[in-house]
């Protein structure tokens, strides 16, 4: 019960900090609907059939939310909250490190649901997308995309010194994976040797293909390789982020 | 009988090839401000966070309210208050949401509002952690280490970077936390902080605990109970003053020094300056302070 209450305050004092920060909120919410928008109306030439598109459109800047909270937001916390110590002052109190960390996880997961949701709202009302797939598998492929991808990038923290240092990683690590795993551009318009070479190493386009195809209603044991190897990121993060984490 | 709180025995913490803490060994009793002064890096704030649980020591024995802090962490924490040095908390937090949020964590804890009264803070309550002065954050960490309701505080470099005025107002709050019964550590590398609050202090240099008394024992114990310093128009009474028994007479210039046990070399000193019609500025008597038992034990002066 004791860590019931404390991860409830803790996640609470969480979000309403996260609320205290435009910046966030514009990262998470208004800049994916922005960029949906965007393509929508820019990028993807008029002839070609939208409510099509907008199928592969939708999940995959979905997965643009997973990557900016668990490239940026997560490590920039926990970067910050160790640099004045607070993550410190945390653990000096009656509280497991795995209720601390997973409480900060689980707040930013919550943000991260939000702004899935308010673009999935976006995308049904105004350009009719649909959700092909069951929803509970889709909800489970996106549990699965954003555990791994934040465990993944929870090596950022244990390199980073400073705030400004994980935010300067955060930066070199994003705008690549953005472009070369099939979140901006669909992986079947990008060169051969990118697709063969560089994408299928980058945690981010397994997340997609798996969003992707549980989006459009391919059932989930036809994406096995996906789970499969996001699952394997998921061990492989939480391995090296039990061995080089840093308190302080 | 007075209880003891806290045992340390040999304690050694080493990073590397670098001894942080070189084999201390001290007892706090229960309900009195013990003092943990020295320079910057000898090694006071690794002996404090070890009590605390916060690191592993790498040899010695510690029992802090009869538990181990590494296997009893869990429950030791529950009854102990913490206040790091330069510890700090998210700028958007209130100061009551962040009493709320550390209530929340321990099983047993004091409600916000008295808290927040107690250290002045009432009418800050709803200010963000960011817009608070630094004496004002100051006081919500010790808010923040009094919300469970400890046996034994620590605080560590409390009153650093602050100005005189909140400075002393901090000294009056950990006053009034050892007269609410509580028994408190207080790390600092101001002597004077610690002659004034502490009932006893331990000075720390490289590692290790050089003396450890009552402020008055520990002044009392060098020599030179006596300080008497001023300028004089006219050096030649110098010789004159040189051939006072039992002290020490340094002269620079035109001002002098004299350290002294003993109280009548005043009343002499006096009498050899009006004999010869001398002329005097600035003559002042003063007690040596903490800060002179440091430079006596250690031959170094303490730095800021």
């Amino acid at each position: 019960m004791m860590i019931f209450r404390q991860s409830v305050k803790l996640i609470s004092t969480e979000l309403k900090l996260f609320r205290r920060e435009p910046e966030a909120l514009f990262f998470t919410f208004i800049l994916p609907v922005f960029f949906l928008f965007l393509t929508m109306e820019v990028f993807i030439p008029g002839e070609a059939p939208k409510a099509i598109v907008i199928n592969y459109v939708a999940p995959s800047l979905m997965v643009l939310i997973i990557a900016g909270t668990t490239i940026y937001s997560v490590p920039q916390t926990i970067v910050h909250y160790r640099k004045i110590k607070f993550l410190k002052r945390l653990k000096g109190s009656p509280v497991t490190p795995v209720t601390i960390l997973g409480s900060l996880a689980l707040s930013d997961f919550i943000v991260t649901v939000l702004g899935i949701a308010l673009l999935a709202v976006t995308a049904v009302l105004v350009y009719d997308a649909s959700l092909a797939g069951s929803l509970l598998s889709f909800l489970a492929g996106f549990v699965l995309a954003f555990l791994s991808l934040a465990a993944i990038f929870l090596f950022i923290p244990a390199v980073a010194r400073s705030p400004r240092a994980a935010s300067a990683i955060g930066m070199f690590i994003y705008f690549p994976v953005m472009f070369f795993s099939g979140v901006f551009i669909p992986l079947d318009m990008l060169p051969d040797w990118i697709v063969r070479y560089i994408s299928p190493y980058l945690p981010v386009t397994h997340a997609v293909e798996l969003m992707q195809g549980l989006w459009q209603g391919i059932p989930l044991l036809d994406l096995t390789r996906e789970v499969l190897i996001l699952l394997g990121i998921l061990c492989l993060g939480l391995v090296i982020a039990a061995r080089t984490f840093r308190w302080e | 009988m007075v209880k003891t709180v806290i045992v340390v025995r040999d304690l050694i913490k080493r990073y590397g090839d670098l001894v942080a803490v070189d084999g201390v060994s001290f007892e706090v009793y229960e309900n009195e401000i013990f003092g943990i002064v020295g320079p910057n890096g000898a090694g006071k704030t690794t002996t404090v966070e070890c009590l605390e649980g916060l690191r592993i020591p790498s040899g010695g024995f510690i029992r802090v309210l009869d538990l181990e802090p590494k296997a009893d962490g869990y429950k030791l924490r529950q009854l102990i208050g913490i206040q790091l040095q330069e510890g700090k908390f998210p700028d958007r937090i209130k100061a009551r949401e962040a009493l709320e949020l550390f209530a929340a964590l321990y099983s047993r804890s004091l409600p916000a509002g008295p808290l927040l009264e107690k250290v002045g803070l009432l009418d800050k309550a709803d200010g963000y952690f960011d817009n608070l002065s630094g004496g004002q954050k100051q006081r919500l960490s010790i808010a923040l280490a009094l919300v469970n309701d400890p046996q034994v505080v620590f605080f560590d470099e409390l009153t650093t970077g602050l100005d005189p005025q909140a400075r002393r107002a901090m000294w009056g709050m950990v006053s009034s936390t050892r007269e609410a019964g509580k028994t408190v550590i207080l790390v600092t590398h101001f002597m004077e902080e610690a002659e004034r609050l502490c009932d006893r202090v331990a000075i720390v240099d490289r590692g290790r605990i050089v003396a450890l008394d009552t402020p008055a024992n520990l002044i009392r114990s060098i020599d030179g109970g006596l300080r008497i310093s001023f300028s004089v128009d006219d050096s030649s009474v110098v010789a004159q003053l040189e051939n006072i028994d039992r002290c020490r007479l340094a002269v620079s210039n035109r001002d002098i020094a004299i350290q002294c046990a003993d109280g009548r070399v005043v009343g002499e000193v006096i009498r050899i300056l009006g004999d010869n019609d001398c002329n005097f500025h600035d003559f002042t008597v003063s007690k040596p302070t903490l800060e002179d038992v440091f430079l006596s034990i250690t031959g170094k002066e303490m730095r800021e």
